[in-house]
């Protein structure tokens, strides 16, 4: 039997203290050390917790803690806590004003030696930082030379380009706003934009130079721009799977879970054989996305643990079905679900692939589980039965959020990365979600 | 190696926009927000209402539905960066920007869901989407749910 270099060092240790250790791997007399055939196990989970953040203001927020390092140092670090795992994007952003990371002294990504900023809106409100190298530590795991976002560092310049407020919301650069001191984007793309924000000239308004003159549209190689850890992790890299514990229908004042790195890489992180995988494929809105069939109709569906609740068309539409019977809005000017009694709403799940599966939502009275959060001077943060639809008119899809992965096993796999035991190699093209 | 472009969009976005913005408007100014946006335009006729569909270079696919009154009734989107807003929501882009400003649950979608003014935007990277429409201005015999 082979002995792993380990042994033999303690061997050598029990002898130099005089002590007799008998081994149980007869026949090992020899003192040569081999090289075992495969690495030791990788630490490859880390905690998630929901509670009100760092501002104490959040609702259906999955946290977990990030070590940032200098590039190639290991004692150069800061470890966020607070910092949101999204599902649903794809890269590290942190807040220069979150916890120590003033203190790092990160390499700026640049072009032509102007460095590169960029710009993330999102429906309304927007991201605006710097992009920096650093080396990303979760767990066991390390990405070497990352590209991450530093959002609102004092270099960051003041003038937005006017294109990032499109939307007409707000600048998210406190952790007041942000609702976290970072966003851990662990989504099916390895990079936040990719060949759409590499070619010139480019189009869209993500990338830009900065310079004390101003800021100009950037076209960005791929391997330079805002970049998912886990896609560049030395091992387990080919997705992540994101379990969260069950919460009561009332809600409750903070939840756990776990989220494990790799999937089918380890002993720890098997694909279940009760999960069913959906492969992303390009839909009628010109986006990525898996299916939810309702009442006969099929919608675009995205899963998406940054969401604080789950979209599930509107209320008319919902309520059209007897499973949906005696939805409605909450108030004229709400979107979100009421009910006078708890529902649960089955649907079917399919993908471009032909793979179909079934799933349900929770949905509860909308303007009770609110006036219990943080939000209104309750205590709960974590909801799993909290449902809101778009007004009559608007663009439907669905959107599983946070709520979704209470109870649940939520498999995200990075699009063109080897695929474990249990699903099929041509989902991985554009990634797949499981659940 | 990371180069650098600055399109003639760019120059016209970072200018003052004037008021000529489409949503509640004739239909005319739909050809000014062709120009902005500098897209190929198309028009599809349909009982009650048509709209001009602009695809922009980016894929951009942008609707202005258009009443037989000749106003624009409504506005749905996909693109893959989040669209000029405040060209095609013209003076109604005001009233996104006080919702968006005072709410509290900031990266969620945005909603407004009022008697004269209905709005929903939405977006991740890459993948952004959203409608508007006036009810008031919505043509006799017409859901709203045409607008999408």
């Amino acid at each position: 039997m082979r002995r792993a270099p380990w042994a033999s060092l303690a061997l050598t240790l029990a002898a130099m203290m005089g002590l007799i250790i008998l081994v149980g791997c007869g026949g090992g007399s020899s003192t040569t050390p081999i090289t075992p055939t495969t690495p030791p196990p990788v630490a490859n989970t880390v905690n998630v917790v929901v509670n009100s953040g760092p501002a104490n203001n959040a609702v259906n927020f999955a946290y977990v803690s990030v070590q940032v390092c200098n590039p190639g140092s290991t004692t150069s670090c800061v470890t966020i806590p607070d910092v949101q795992v999204d599902t649903g994007s794809s890269g590290l952003r942190i807040l220069a004003s979150a916890p120590g990371v003033s203190g790092l002294d990160l390499a700026p990504v640049t072009g032509s030696g102007t460095p590169v900023y960029e710009c993330l809106p999102f429906g309304a409100d927007y991201l605006w930082g710097q992009v920096e190298q650093a080396d990303v530590y979760m767990a066991g795991e390390k990405a070497a030379n990352l590209p991450i976002q530093v959002i609102s560092s004092s270099a960051t310049p003041s003038n937005v380009p006017s294109t990032c407020t499109y939307g007409g919301g707000q600048n998210l650069g406190s952790s007041t706003a942000l609702q976290a001191n970072g966003i851990l984007g662990v989504g099916t793309t390895l990079q936040d934009c990719g060949s759409a924000c590499s070619t010139n000239p480019v189009s869209l308004f993500y990338y830009w130079l900065c310079s004390s003159s101003g800021c100009s549209l950037a076209d960005v190689l791929t391997a330079t721009q805002v970049s998912n850890p886990v896609g560049f992790f030395e091992s387990d890299n080919n997705g992540v799977i994101l379990a969260l514990g069950s919460v009561n229908a009332g809600g409750a004042a903070s939840a756990t879970g776990v989220l494990t790195f790799g999937i089918g890489t380890q002993s720890d992180n098997a694909f279940s054989s009760s999960a069913n995988a959906y492969a992303l494929s390009l839909n009628s809105q010109d986006s990525y996305s898996i299916y939810a069939a309702y009442n006969v109709l099929a919608y675009p569906a995205f899963i998406d643990s940054s969401y604080i609740y789950n979209l599930f068309l509107d209320s008319a539409a919902v309520s059209a079905a007897p499973a949906g019977a005696g939805i409605s809005n909450c108030a004229l000017n709400s979107l979100f679900y009421c009910t006078s009694s708890a529902v649960n709403l089955p649907f079917t799940v399919a993908d471009g692939n032909g793979n179909t599966g079934s799933a349900s939502i929770n949905i509860g009275n909308g303007t009770t589980l609110w006036n219990s959060s943080v939000e209104n001077g309750g205590s709960n943060t974590a909801f799993d039965n909290l449902a809101e639809g778009t007004p009559l008119g608007g663009t439907v899809s669905v959107v599983l959020g946070l709520p979704f992965f209470y109870g649940n096993t939520v498999y995200v796999g990075i699009a063109g990365k080897p695929t474990p035991t249990g699903v099929p190699a041509a989902d991985a093209g554009l990634g797949y979600w499981a659940f | 190696m990371i180069k650098t472009t600055l399109s003639i969009l760019l120059v016209l976005m970072m200018g003052v926009l004037p008021a000529w913005a489409a949503l509640g408007e004739y239909e005319g100014s739909v050809g000014l927000d062709q120009q902005v946006l500098r897209g190929e335009m198309s028009e599809e006729v349909h009982t009650g209402f048509k709209f001009h569909q602009i695809i922009t270079s980016d894929g951009a696919v942008i609707r202005e539905y258009v009443s037989p009154e000749g106003k624009v009734f409504g506005i749905s989107w996909h693109a893959r960066f989040i669209p000029n807003l405040p060209q095609l929501l013209g003076s109604y882009f005001p009233r996104v920007q006080q919702a968006a400003q005072s709410r509290v649950q900031r990266r969620e979608p945005l909603a407004i869901n009022t008697t004269d003014f209905v709005y929903f935007s939405t977006g991740r990277m890459m993948n952004y989407h959203g409608s508007a429409y006036v009810p008031g201005l919505l043509p006799k015999n017409v859901s709203a749910g045409v607008v999408r």
